[in-house]
């Protein structure tokens, strides 16, 4: 009696089956896809915050020697500035994507550089594009 | 003996376009219009009559939207749909643009000066509050820029006593900052609001702030250390509210206006002890 149970249950539940096995199989897929996809968006979201703070950290080390000289008390807020942003940018954490204040501290560099720009009256136009960065003044 | 209102008199004061702002001088002798024409004009009294004393004109490239006096009552400042922020200073009748503040991204949406004189705040559709400090020699520079706001920043008023400064923005919030060790940082945020806040505007103590929103309501907020509290909401209009007053002299008087049409005046009353 057990014996064709077994048969039938085969049969009976075989749609059921195969659609437990085809969705793992997908799921699996699914899942690989979505890595290599989420890897491609992380490296490009990345790429695009790290190469606009990296521009902003060459821009503040090539004036913090064009300012090595300047003493006046004018250059002394521009160096307290520059030093801030300095600072800011060192102190971001390039590998943690999970730190909840990433936005809050990525916008208060641009706010520091902006201000920076403003104290040296040059605009920077910043672009960001698929042939690679540039900073034109 | 009824209460009345009489026309003493109306102005083409911006032809074929918006007149968008109204600054009295602080002696009040003198109104500032600004507009859609890109120009800024001076009234004053002559008899009995109101005329255009001068006109700012090679300012701006676009409209003029926001003008505000200093607290001196020497200098004006324009803020422009141009990105930028002229300054001009009275010399008898006669004004003349002594700088530019340049650095907004897009259309600069208010201007205040802040109730010392030495700083000036400014902010734009860039999402961005900007503190400018000026020093005797009418030398200007950008003490901090402000990135807390995530919309449009539509307004900024600063406290009449205290170095604190208010913004309004799209993003339905009121933000709150002020200088701590050297830098300026947003030291509140007032949520409550469903929709863009218009305006804002500080009791004469300072004790509470009024906001008014696109959600149709007026908001009054109390400062309570160490968080903020939304004292009292009313729904005011039956369209959005575009801007809200205290009067300088009666305490708990305030106005506000909505694209409704109408002004409507309330009064507030502080709860005992408090």
């Amino acid at each position: 009696m057990a014996g064709s149970q077994d048969i039938f249950d085969a049969i009976v539940m075989a749609d059921e089956r195969f659609h437990g096995e085809g969705y793992r199989e997908g799921y699996e897929e699914g899942s690989s896809l979505g890595v290599m996809e989420g890897r491609q968006h992380g490296t490009l979201h990345g790429a695009k915050i790290g190469s606009e703070i990296g521009c902003y950290q060459g821009f503040a080390f090539a004036w913090k020697c064009l300012l090595h000289s300047c003493t006046t008390e004018k250059d002394s807020r521009k160096m307290k500035v520059l030093e801030s942003l300095i600072g800011m940018i060192q102190k971001f954490p390039y590998d943690d994507p999970t730190y909840d204040k990433l936005h809050e501290d990525l916008d208060k560099i641009r706010g520091k550089f902006k201000q920076f720009c403003s104290l040296l009256n040059v605009q920077p136009d910043f672009k960001i594009s698929a042939e690679g960065s540039g900073l034109s003044f | 003996m009824k209460d009345s209102l009489v026309l003493l008199g109306r102005v083409p004061a911006h032809p074929d376009s918006r007149c968008w702002f109204l600054a009295w001088n602080p002696a009040g002798t003198l109104l500032a219009s600004c507009g859609g024409d890109r120009r800024i004009r001076i009234w004053g009294t002559e008899g009995d009559s109101w005329i255009c004393k001068s006109v700012l004109s090679e300012g701006h490239q676009r409209t003029v939207r926001k003008v505000a006096w200093s607290p001196c009552g020497n200098y004006l400042a324009s803020a422009s749909f141009d990105a930028t922020t002229c300054i001009w200073k009275k010399n008898q009748d006669d004004f003349e643009c002594v700088t530019t503040l340049e650095g907004h991204e897009n259309e600069v949406k208010s201007v205040a000066w802040a109730p010392s004189g030495n700083l000036l705040a400014t902010c734009s559709r860039d999402k961005s509050v900007w503190v400018w400090e000026v020093d005797e020699e009418d030398e200007y520079e950008c003490v901090s820029v402000l990135n807390s706001h995530t919309q449009d920043v539509k307004h900024v008023v600063w406290h009449p006593s205290q170095e604190l400064l208010a913004s309004a923005s799209y993003d339905d919030t009121v933000k709150l900052y002020r200088e701590e060790e050297d830098d300026w940082v947003c030291c509140a945020t007032l949520e409550g609001h469903e929709s863009t806040v218009w305006s804002l505007a500080f009791d004469p103590s300072g004790q509470r702030l009024a906001s008014c929103s696109d959600d149709r309501t007026v908001r009054i907020w109390r400062q309570y250390l160490p968080g903020n509290e939304q004292a009292h909401l009313h729904q005011a209009h039956s369209q959005d509210v575009n801007c809200v007053a205290w009067n300088p002299k009666e305490p708990g008087l305030l106005a506000s206006c909505s694209d409704d049409g109408e002004v409507a005046f309330w009064k507030y009353q502080r709860p005992e002890g408090l």
